[in-house]
């Protein structure tokens, strides 16, 4: 019998009814957990973890100028983006920065994170007018606009970064599949892989309304959405959601099924995008001829 | 005053994230709560299953 706490945080995902104050910990807590996996992996290529944070804080400098920008222009009492000081306090307080020492150099391209009593007081005066859900949906935003950093400001450094990333991404999946397969109990079946894939996509707003159907004899199913927040960012395209679906396919992966993204709206056009499961191809045993094996011409 | 209260509690936490001694009592008052039951064990594994 599963724990009723497994039972409970099962539903609460299942049902998307996580308090907004929780979503906003919780993405805010997976973009940092995620700057660091960046930081840790590509710093195998870039020369050191230090190296690959002061790439990722340098190329971050532009997304969060320009999600400040955006903030600003929503909430006119917010102070102008300013790579200086304010980008990076108000950065840094989303980022709910206390909550996660040592993760401070992200905002070192924006002048730093909160660190003193008096930058905390600032950062949260500033984020009062911003409701807990427009955090949230803020903070989900910086996933995809990071990854167009990427692809766009890191080739110079680092000229196979898309192949790179989408590694990184599928092994993330496949490690958090795992985890939650065990975590919740799970079987090996369609229904429990998306439940899974909506579990990370409700956290970063992904497919906010979505539909989809399994058959679990057939080991097949679907899922359909809206899409990600952050598809009319300037300079998505079709190649960054092929990255981002390496994440997705890891977590299948973990469910022993294949994962396809049949549609996107970068090459389909139309507002919805589509993924599909279906069973991992058993490979074919490839016997040799017995005369083969036997040494014989 | 609410963002002088929240501050405080910030840079509280902050601190106390920071010290490895606190980090090691938190991690072993997790491992003793995993041990107390299924209800607990399922906490603790919820709790630190990260992201990625």
């Amino acid at each position: 019998m599963q724990a009723w706490v497994s039972v409970v945080a099962r539903e609460v995902f299942r049902r998307e009814r996580i308090p907004a104050r929780v979503r906003w910990w919780f993405v805010a807590e997976g973009m940092i957990e995620w700057y660091t996996l960046l930081r840790r992996e590509l710093g195998a290529h870039l020369g050191g973890a230090d190296a690959a944070g002061r790439v990722l804080a340098e190329i971050s400098r532009p997304l969060f100028l320009r999600r400040h920008a955006v903030l600003h222009e929503r909430v006119p009492s917010l102070p102008a983006p300013d790579a200086g000081h304010a980008t990076g306090l108000l950065m840094g307080g989303l980022y709910r920065i206390a909550s996660a020492p040592g993760a401070e150099w992200i905002f070192d391209g924006v002048g730093g994170a909160p660190r003193s009593f008096r930058d905390h007081v600032t950062a949260e005066r500033w984020m009062q007018p911003l409701s807990l859900e427009a955090r949230w949906e803020e903070i989900a935003n910086h996933l995809g606009e990071l990854l167009i950093r990427m692809t766009e400001d890191m080739p110079a450094v680092l000229p196979r970064v898309r192949p790179i990333v989408g590694d990184v991404c599928f092994e993330a999946g496949v490690r958090f599949g795992r985890k939650i397969k065990r975590a919740f109990d799970l079987p090996a079946t369609p229904q429990a892989a998306l439940e899974t894939l909506r579990m990370s996509e409700y956290i970063f707003r992904v497919n906010p309304e979505h539909w989809g159907s399994t058959d679990n004899a057939k080991k097949t199913g679907y899922l359909e959405g809206t899409a990600c927040p952050w598809y009319t960012a300037p300079g998505w395209n079709g190649a960054h959601c092929g990255i981002f679906g390496q994440f997705q396919s890891g977590i299948s992966s973990a469910f022993g099924l294949k994962y396809m993204l049949t549609t996107t709206i970068p090459k389909h056009g139309g507002h919805t995008c589509r993924i599909d499961v279906k069973p991992i191809a058993t490979p074919i045993t490839l016997r040799l001829h017995k005369d083969a094996a036997a040494g014989a011409p | 005053m609410k963002a002088l209260v929240i501050a405080a509690a910030r840079v509280a936490e902050a601190r106390i994230r920071s010290s490895p001694r606190l980090r090691k009592a938190g991690r072993r008052a997790m491992a003793l709560l995993a041990k107390v039951s299924p209800e607990a064990r399922a906490f603790v594994r919820i709790r630190l299953m990260r992201m990625v």
